[in-house]
């Protein structure tokens, strides 16, 4: 850390500073002033110097004041607060893996779900443009500033040590809200097992959101879905190759119509989850195209159920039906969905987490 | 004015500290901790990758023996059992994968 970051700034002096001393990603951002930086501390109900955890992948350490000082440099009110310290707690959970998801190849991101209850107290978008943070201050803030904390005290850059070969666009925030009244189905934590009054948030590392459109399918719930498994199973998404867990996304409308068919969520999952599988042979080729059946070409990672000798073999994208992750949000408007591909065997498996009662 | 508070957090107060070099001429088991066993899901060069590194540190440490272990997730830290299996190994190479 050879760049001195002066105690006491004319204010107008950050936004070059800032560029300057590496401590922002590109996007502008407020100035870490000690007065606001206070009261996003005084909102958790924590310490200063408390610690969050070790960031990677530098594995400097987030204390409570560091990462407020984030908060506010991306725009964060007290009140966002509980979210963002939940949400970094899900993250450092061992089997989020969030140390490789963040410098991979791959380009997954830790996208931030919140439903329940806080949705409502912080205002947060659900609609129409749901994953460009809907016109939300909380959805970019919250978003933002997982983003800067893993920038500045993570130290994750490109290329040194973050290997992400192509990007993505939610790497510069990735936060949505589920729809609470527009949606046949209980929220996303709900089905997840978990009770939370306040509110809840799940992280979930995946890429960049791949819209689908229900046209063609004259509005029956095993078309539209059929629609869905289609995109789930696409060759080159990471499930396709090493299953994991994916997130779809349903507008409404879509939610509806498939619902009033007679769909619940596990009706959903486990449709999506059996028609989103795909021959083997059609997944791992030989340079003739042939199917890759040979000892040094078989997927360790792949179940024992599936017989990698055999080019006919059935191969789910998920591990199970309770792999994929379905909610709704968006415009009510169309019938779009949204497919969300995880990081296959890997990590940034979604760790959902009830907020607190009380404030931290 | 203002005053700023540092976004950066800070280091851990617990620092690695690397074991001492060994001599050259001490060194006649190394340990090879890869990211993937396969050609399955990486390069198809990886195997002679390793071939080739083998060659070259016998070429410059003379007769070595060579101990290869493989990550069960090639994204996540090795087990601590697979650790263990390297004690006493003069140094491991670490990192192996496409």
């Amino acid at each position: 850390m050879g760049h001195h970051l002066p105690q006491h700034i004319d204010a107008g002096d950050w936004p070059e500073l800032s560029y300057a001393l590496g401590l922002t990603d590109g996007l502008p951002t407020f100035a870490p002033a000690r007065a606001l930086v206070d009261q996003l501390i005084e909102a958790t109900g924590s310490g200063a110097r408390d610690i969050v955890g070790a960031i990677p992948p530098a594995n400097r350490v987030a204390t409570v004041e560091a990462v407020a000082a984030n908060a506010a440099m991306a725009g964060c009110r007290p009140e966002y607060m509980t979210v963002v310290l939940t949400a970094l707690d899900a993250m450092l959970e061992p089997r989020f893996n969030l140390a490789g998801l963040v410098v991979t190849t791959h380009p997954a991101w830790p996208l931030v779900v919140v439903g329940g209850q806080v949705v409502d107290d912080l205002a947060m978008a659900t609609g129409e443009s749901l994953f460009s943070g809907g016109g939300a201050r909380a959805n970019t803030a919250i978003g933002r500033t997982i983003k800067l904390v893993i920038w500045n005290i993570g130290m994750a850059r490109p290329r040194q040590p973050v290997q992400e070969v192509m990007g993505h666009p939610g790497r510069f925030g990735y936060c949505i809200a589920e729809e609470r009244t527009a949606t046949p189905w209980s929220p996303l934590h709900e089905s997840r097992g978990v009770d939370a009054p306040n509110g809840a948030v799940t992280v979930f590392g995946c890429d960049a959101p791949q819209t689908v459109i229900a046209v063609g399918t004259a509005e029956r719930a095993e078309l539209m879905l059929d629609q869905i498994a289609d995109q789930m199973r696409a060759r080159g998404n990471s499930n396709t190759h090493t299953m994991g867990e994916t997130l779809v996304v349903m507008s409404p409308q879509w939610a509806r119509i498939v619902a009033a068919q007679g769909f619940t969520r596990a009706d959903v999952q486990a449709f999506l989850h059996e028609r989103s599988a795909r021959r083997l042979g059609d997944i791992r080729r030989l340079a003739d195209g042939s199917a890759a059946l040979r000892a040094q070409d078989r997927y360790p990672w792949w179940p024992d159920s599936i017989d990698q000798t055999d080019a006919d073999a059935s191969v789910p994208t998920t591990w199970g039906p309770s792999s994929i992750h379905v909610m709704v949000a968006g415009g009510d408007s169309l019938t779009y969905a949204a497919v969300c591909p995880g990081w296959g065997t890997y990590g940034g498996f979604a760790c959902t987490t009830a907020l607190p009662l009380a404030r931290r | 004015m203002i005053e700023i508070v540092d976004p950066r957090g800070h280091a851990p107060e617990v620092a690695f500290v690397s074991a001492p070099r060994a001599e050259r001429s001490a060194v006649g088991r190394i340990g090879l901790l890869c990211n993937e066993a396969s050609t399955a899901h990486g390069s198809m060069q990886f195997p002679r990758y390793l071939s080739i590194l083998r060659r070259a540190l016998r070429e410059r440490l003379g007769p070595v023996e060579f101990f290869a272990q493989t990550k069960p997730v090639l994204t996540r830290p090795a087990e601590p059992e697979q650790l263990d299996r390297f004690r006493g190994w003069h140094a491991v190479v670490n990192g192996l994968g496409k």
